[in-house]
């Protein structure tokens, strides 16, 4: 290398260097032409990846400097990979955020996952959903009393999926005599399995994915509905409350704190520590969004529910969550079978 | 019915749509001849700009697009031994022989033919089966998926070739690696080591290309020639219809894998990574004369890419019928259903059959162009065939690393390649069939899945269920029938077969053997950890690959043929050809020292490449390893291997990055200096 070479090196090093010493931008400036990353920590075809890619279609109309919003799948670990992803490595530049599983925040809780989950910075949630124990409409299993007496054949996917979770639940803070047969690949499967008789039914089904995936089941009285669970708000669904079904105090606590984790069922955060200037152009975004009629009919259109869901009520059940005591933390891990 | 088909079919004839599906076509072809990228990219790129189009219009782009990959996948699998997607790597077998030898135009004829027949039989499968759909699908119980699982993997023993004990080692093995990753009963992390990589078990295409495409181009290395004859002689079109003729012959051939391949399409699990190899193993035991097999027998071309294409027509069965998808692309076809406002399900079968019609029309249309534009085109590819070893290589080996990376994106993909490449190396120069580890790896976890499912709700009643006992009536044919010849073989060449014992010798494949039982003791003892329900089939896989395995050591290690040239000419093998292969296996003639030396340079230069992407970003140290390695190893003037350095990550960067907008993995650059990933991307 001569001489001539290592000179020409050397500058290119300082201008490199030089770079991120710009003067401090303003947001319209910072997002113009810029490509926002919306992180999904699902693969593509599921209804957390339609909810990210619907809200990126629309969310650069909402931001200043009109940004491209590219959805990029980040799938690993049923969407811990991704929440690891946004808690630690991702860009804090306020061009990255994300979308991940609503239990998924429970897991420094659970399991111990490295990653505390008040520390994003939260944009809000598409909506509120409540989780369904389902059964075909010929099965023997029909009701509440049903599901707690009869040994009903439930489908499960994996311990720690939603199905088997909520089969869990019933089974030690309910004492139900269910027979949890697990294994099943995913959700289109185990409605396969009830409509072919195999199964009597399954928990864990949100609301929002019946109403997007299986219209005709609530349509072509299919189904029935044994039990919702969620923190409120959803009165449209006939079938009693899970937690209404608990008295003892301590119980009722375990369960709310699974249950919270309802009311930010499509949750979406950028990484900690963004800019504030920034967070509030992509808070405010986001709910423009959302709450815009092209998105809505599109939502419609898809049959996707939406009830927004403000960071800051996210936040607020982040932090309810976080101080309960740890015997009720003990007994909700439990109950979920952890 | 009738009328809907012909309604559907004049509106995909329309000339807008006829011009959107070629362009879907055109794509497609492109993806399926870089390895790693396919439908599934492929999908995930097109379906936001079908937002607006109609419904008929979305789909022929899409399925145009998505079900010709399997056509052209087949071109670099011949030309260079590397299958574009993982349903190719079968074809491999026999296609990258007959390139060798010069037959490279009358595999691509024949590997055509078949391509279209197969597709079109498919198609056909799924128009005539739509009335009846419904209740098929409603047939096939968790103990009728469990069933074809067994059938799956009852080809091992065809597979295996004459290295029986050898196949069943490896399929054992595949087995076990499939249980790597989060158990589906009790959730428990198996053989994962902490890592979230491990945690969604294996990817199958760092898997495919590791096993399959690492020890051929390592092969190319080694041996610094390429295709023999000039790219004119090669290519020429008589030659390919020669192909076309060969493929008309083996008629009943194809409409048996054609059948094979649509009915194993149509069950949710049994990926296209494994459905080449089923009617390969088929092939091979139905077929006349099949000594030829695996050295360049245009059937075997034949039976894996009629089947490779005929089931993307069973995949959308479940699909359209239930929205249960069929595998990964059919997931992402599931959620352009939804988007046009479709539910899978009864209505795609009544109200809407216009669609389901188009949908059939669009397989059987997109075939036809994808066949005939590569066998317009193979002129064009014949030029490939004149590039230099010194560039080839290079290209190729940075385009695997990237393919393998988009496998799930993450840095394990790229341990993955090398490491599987390696044991794809080592098992192709002793002879060890590699066919049964993949069956073993993509058939392990849906095994494990219902044969637990099964069981809890069926118990041995599930036997008296028709399908399950014709299904596995069919698995133990497969399975008893090679073992009935090879004893009454044996009976009859008693005195050939003898074997002595020796005193304890040293032999590459006794160490291999050696090196995988302990590594299977290993496996083993970790998972004494695990509850009771997540160690029965991991330890009865590690159990299976510890006999089987043992077996192998001891006749490697003690065992000697009292009468190897007898026998050679008892069951009339060529004297000099190892008696033991397997279909594909085993080099040509033994490596000199040099090769030797090449071949570990090889793998050396692998893990080079792989440490210049950890320190400076995947990108530019590829760019960096393409220069070097044509630069030293290859001899290549450096002005030139620069230019080809810089002319593949330019191609690179626009493919993954511009177009995919592939998410780089992190550098120690990167991690030094934040705002240069920040400004780049790439780092």
């Amino acid at each position: 290398m001569t001489i001539k070479h290592l000179r020409a090196a050397l500058l290119g090093l300082l201008a490199l260097t030089a770079a991120p010493m710009a003067r401090a931008q303003t947001p319209d400036e910072f997002y113009k032409d810029r490509t926002v990353n919306v992180i999904i920590g699902y693969s593509v075809g599921g209804g957390y990846d339609l909810y990210a890619r619907l809200l990126s279609r629309f969310m650069g109309d909402h931001m200043p400097g009109k940004p491209t919003v590219v959805p990029q799948n980040m799938t690993g670990a049923g969407s811990l990979k991704a929440a690891l992803y946004l808690a630690s490595i991702a860009p804090k530049d306020g061009a990255t955020f994300g979308t991940f599983g609503r239990s998924v925040v429970l897991e420094p809780l659970f399991s111990g996952a490295k990653f505390d989950p008040r520390k994003y910075s939260w944009l809000g949630s598409i909506t509120a959903d409540s989780s369904l124990c389902v059964s075909w409409a010929d099965s023997p299993i029909k009701t509440w009393d049903d599901l707690m007496t009869k040994q009903a054949r439930m489908g499960g996917q994996a311990n720690g999926s939603d199905p088997d979770v909520y089969a869990s639940i019933l089974k030690t803070l309910f004492g139900s005599n269910l027979r949890l047969v697990t294994g099943y690949p995913g959700n289109n499967e185990m409605a396969l399995a009830l409509e072919r008789g195999e199964l009597d039914g399954f928990c864990g089904l949100s609301w929002s994915s019946l109403l997007s995936r299986h219209r005709d089941w609530i349509d072509g009285h299919k189904i029935n509905i044994l039990v919702k669970a969620s923190a409120g708000g959803d009165d449209q669904i006939v079938a009693p409350q899970m937690l209404d079904k608990l008295t003892d105090p301590k119980k009722r606590a375990a369960l709310s704190l699974i249950l919270a984790t309802q009311a930010m069922a499509r949750p979406y955060a950028a990484p900690p520590g963004v800019d504030p200037a920034r967070l509030a152009v992509l808070r405010r975004a986001f709910m423009d969004t959302i709450s815009s009629p092209e998105f809505r009919a599109e939502a419609d259109k898809l049959g996707l529910d939406v009830a927004p869901v403000p960071a800051a009520e996210v936040e607020k059940r982040l932090a309810d969550i976080y101080s309960q005591p740890a015997d009720v933390v003990a007994l909700a891990k439990q109950a979920v079978g952890q | 019915m009738l009328d809907a088909a012909y309604h559907a079919l004049l509106l995909i004839l329309e000339p807008m749509r006829l011009a959107i599906m070629f362009g879907g076509v055109l794509l497609g072809l492109a993806l399926g001849v870089i390895p790693g990228l396919g439908g599934i990219v492929g999908l995930a790129l097109l379906i936001p700009f079908t937002y607006h189009m109609d419904a008929p219009s979305a789909f022929a782009l899409l399925l145009g697009m998505a079900s010709v990959t399997t056509v052209s996948d087949f071109i670099p699998a011949v030309l260079f031994g590397v299958p574009g997607t993982v349903g190719a790597a079968a074809t491999v077998l026999d296609g990258y022989p007959m390139a060798q030898q010069g037959k490279a135009a009358r595999a691509f004829g024949a590997g055509y033919a078949a391509s279209l027949a197969g597709g079109i039989f498919g198609a056909l499968v799924l128009g005539l089966a739509i009335p009846i759909l419904r209740p098929l699908v409603l047939y096939l119980g968790s103990a009728e998926l469990l069933a074809f699982c067994i059938f799956g993997l009852s080809m091992v023993a065809v597979l295996s070739g004459k290295a029986p004990m050898r196949g069943l080692t490896a399929a054992a093995l595949g087995l076990m690696l499939s249980m790597v990753g989060s158990d589906p009963e009790t959730g428990t992390q198996r053989w994962t080591f902490d890592t979230l990589y491990l945690w969604d078990h294996l990817p199958l295409v760092p898997a495919t290309l590791g096993l399959f495409a690492v020890p051929e181009l390592a092969e190319m290395a080694v041996r610094r020639n390429f295709l023999k004859g000039d790219a004119k002689a090669l290519m020429s079109q008589a030659t390919q219809w020669d192909g076309v003729r060969d493929a008309l012959t083996s008629w009943k051939l194809i409409l048996r894998c054609s059948g094979l391949g649509a009915l194993l399409g149509a069950i949710p699990g049994i990926g296209s990574a494994v459905i080449d190899w089923i009617a390969y193993g088929h092939a091979l035991q139905t077929e006349k004369n099949t000594e030829g097999f695996g050295h360049g027998d245009v059937r075997g071309v034949i039976a894996a890419e009629s089947s490779n294409n005929a089931k993307e027509g069973g995949h959308l069965v479940p699909t359209i019928a239930f929205g249960v998808p069929a595998g990964a692309s059919m997931a992402l076809l599931l959620s352009a259903f939804l988007l046009h406002g479709f539910q899978p399900g009864p209505e795609m079968l009544t109200k809407h059959l216009d669609v389901t019609y188009s949908i059939v029309w669009t397989l059987t249309l997109s075939h036809i162009m994808g066949a005939l534009i590569c066998l317009a085109a193979s002129g064009l590819f014949a030029k490939l065939a004149l590039i230099r070893v010194g560039l080839l290589v290079p290209s190729v080996l940075a385009i695997i690393l990237l393919g393998a990376f988009n496998g799930s994106q993450s840095w394990g993909d790229l341990y993955s390649v090398a490491i599987f490449g390696g044991l794809g190396w080592a098992m192709k120069q002793l002879n060890w069939p590699r066919p049964p580890l993949i069956l073993g790896l993509v058939l392990g976890s849906m095994f494990e899945r219902y044969l637990f499912i099964t069981q809890q709700l069926f118990g041995w009643s599930a036997l008296s269920r028709p399908v399950v006992a014709v299904v596995l009536l069919g698995a133990a044919y497969v399975v008893l029938r090679p073992v009935v010849l090879s004893t009454r073989r044996i009976f009859n060449n008693r005195q050939a077969l003898a074997m002595g014992w020796i005193a304890p010798r040293w032999s590459w494949n006794a160490g291999f053997a050696a090196l995988l039982l302990a590594i299977v003791v290993h496996a083993l003892v970790i998972s004494t950890d695990w509850p009771d329900h997540a160690q029965i089939v991991p330890q009865a896989a590690g159990f299976a690959a510890l006999l089987f395995g043992f077996g192998v050591l001891i006749t490697e290690a003690f065992g000697q043929r009292r009468n190897p040239m007898a026998l050679a000419k008892k069951i009339g093998l060529a004297v000099g050809h190892a008696p033991q292969a397997a279909p594909g296996e085993g080099p040509a003639k033994a490596h000199t020292k040099q090769e030797r030396a090449r071949a570990w340079r090889f793998f050396l230069w692998l893990a080079a490449a792989l440490i210049a992407a950890t320190l400076i970003g995947l990108l530019p140290g590829l760019a960096l390893a393409i220069f070097c390695l044509a630069w030293r190893e290859f001899g290549e003037p450096a002005k030139r291997a620069g230019l080809l350095a810089l002319g593949m990550s330019l191609f690179f960067w626009l493919v993954f990055d511009r177009i995919f907008s592939t998410p780089w993995p992190d550098s120690v650059l990167g991690d030094a200096w934040p705002w240069l990933r920040a400004v780049s991307g790439l780092v």
